[in-house]
């Protein structure tokens, strides 16, 4: 049975809040939104997170924006606090933002839109708020 | 004395190869090149290696990564030698798969490619592989290891040596079902 979680969609557009919000909703997570770099940072701020779910591009109608990616320095000291994962979840990110992403910050996972499978996504999902569950239970012990 | 650090390089273009030869001198490295995913395979059943270094487009094809497959091959090898992919064609989906699935150390994009950085992903393939193959078998289990996956590679029947006296598992579970 999937593991009670506490999510994060850091997503700019309204129709993929609601798709991901949607394949979710059968599981027991809660799960909150928010469609800018501000807004993002003032939630992981004030709430714990087991994940979250990390679009690259938040400004949709410019190209070559990735201000998503600006978030994975707060995500690395979260996850090291407090065990928060990460699932990039875009349809624009690079090879190097993939490598990046799991070489330098361990990301649980990278999603491309363009070919999401619900069952794989929620997979995906699940495992990664089991690993928080995890390191964060390691996390208490060392304290 | 520093033990040499065992490199299968598959790269099908010369002037790549000679780029990574210079790249990582003898001694400590050597390096065995192969230009297909079979001269490969042949390689690592006969030999043990510290790392990969494994180029994805072996063919000047558009859509050539079959540099990929040698993942799946890579995975069947044991101990298996830590990964490194260096490859100018690698697309996102590519990097995924290859972290995830596969557990490569890096993945490097070659039109990018910084000498030191590209030394110390060797080097760290290299320390990570001896580190865990430390804690696995003891050297005449790889021999013979190595022996048995040359065989099966070749074509050869293995055939494995059961002891007159062993205990056939299944049987001693059954034994152990019926006792409780």
């Amino acid at each position: 049975m999937a593991h009670e979680g506490r999510v994060l969609i850091v997503e700019d557009q309204r129709e993929w809040q609601v798709e991901l919000q949607n394949l979710l909703q059968d599981f027991p997570y809660s799960i909150k939104t928010a469609d800018s770099l501000q807004k993002a940072s003032d939630l992981l701020k004030n709430h714990v997170y087991d994940l979250v779910l990390l679009d690259l591009r938040l400004r949709g109608w410019e190209e070559a924006n990735f201000d998503g990616w600006e978030l994975m320095d707060t995500l690395a000291v979260l996850k090291a606090e407090q065990g928060t994962q990460v699932i990039i979840v875009s349809a624009y990110g690079q090879a190097h933002h993939v490598r990046d992403g799991f070489k330098r910050y361990r990301i649980a996972d990278y999603i491309d839109k363009k070919r999401l499978d619900p069952w794989g996504f929620q997979q995906a999902v699940a495992g990664a708020i089991e690993k928080a569950y995890e390191l964060r239970g390691k996390i208490l012990d060392a304290k | 004395m520093t033990r040499e650090s065992r490199v299968l390089l598959l790269e099908d273009d010369p002037a790549w190869v000679e780029q990574f030869r210079s790249m990582l001198p003898t001694p400590p490295y050597a390096i065995c090149v192969a230009e297909t995913v079979e001269d490969a395979t042949r390689l690592l059943a006969d030999q043990s290696f510290d790392a990969v270094l494994l180029d994805l487009r072996l063919r000047d094809w558009e859509e050539d990564f079959s540099g990929m497959s040698f993942l799946d091959v890579l995975d069947r090898a044991y101990p298996r030698p830590s990964v490194v992919i260096v490859s100018a064609y690698g697309q996102p989906e590519h990097v995924r798969v290859a972290f995830k699935q596969f557990g490569v150390t890096d993945f490097i994009d070659k039109r990018k490619l910084d000498v030191s950085e590209f030394r110390a992903a060797v080097e760290d393939a290299v320390s990570r592989h001896r580190a865990q193959s430390a804690r696995h078998l003891e050297p005449d289990e790889k021999r013979e290891f190595n022996v048995l996956t040359r065989k099966f590679f070749s074509g050869e029947p293995v055939v494995f040596e059961v002891p007159e006296d062993a205990v056939n598992p299944w049987e001693r579970d059954t034994d152990l079902t019926e006792e409780d």
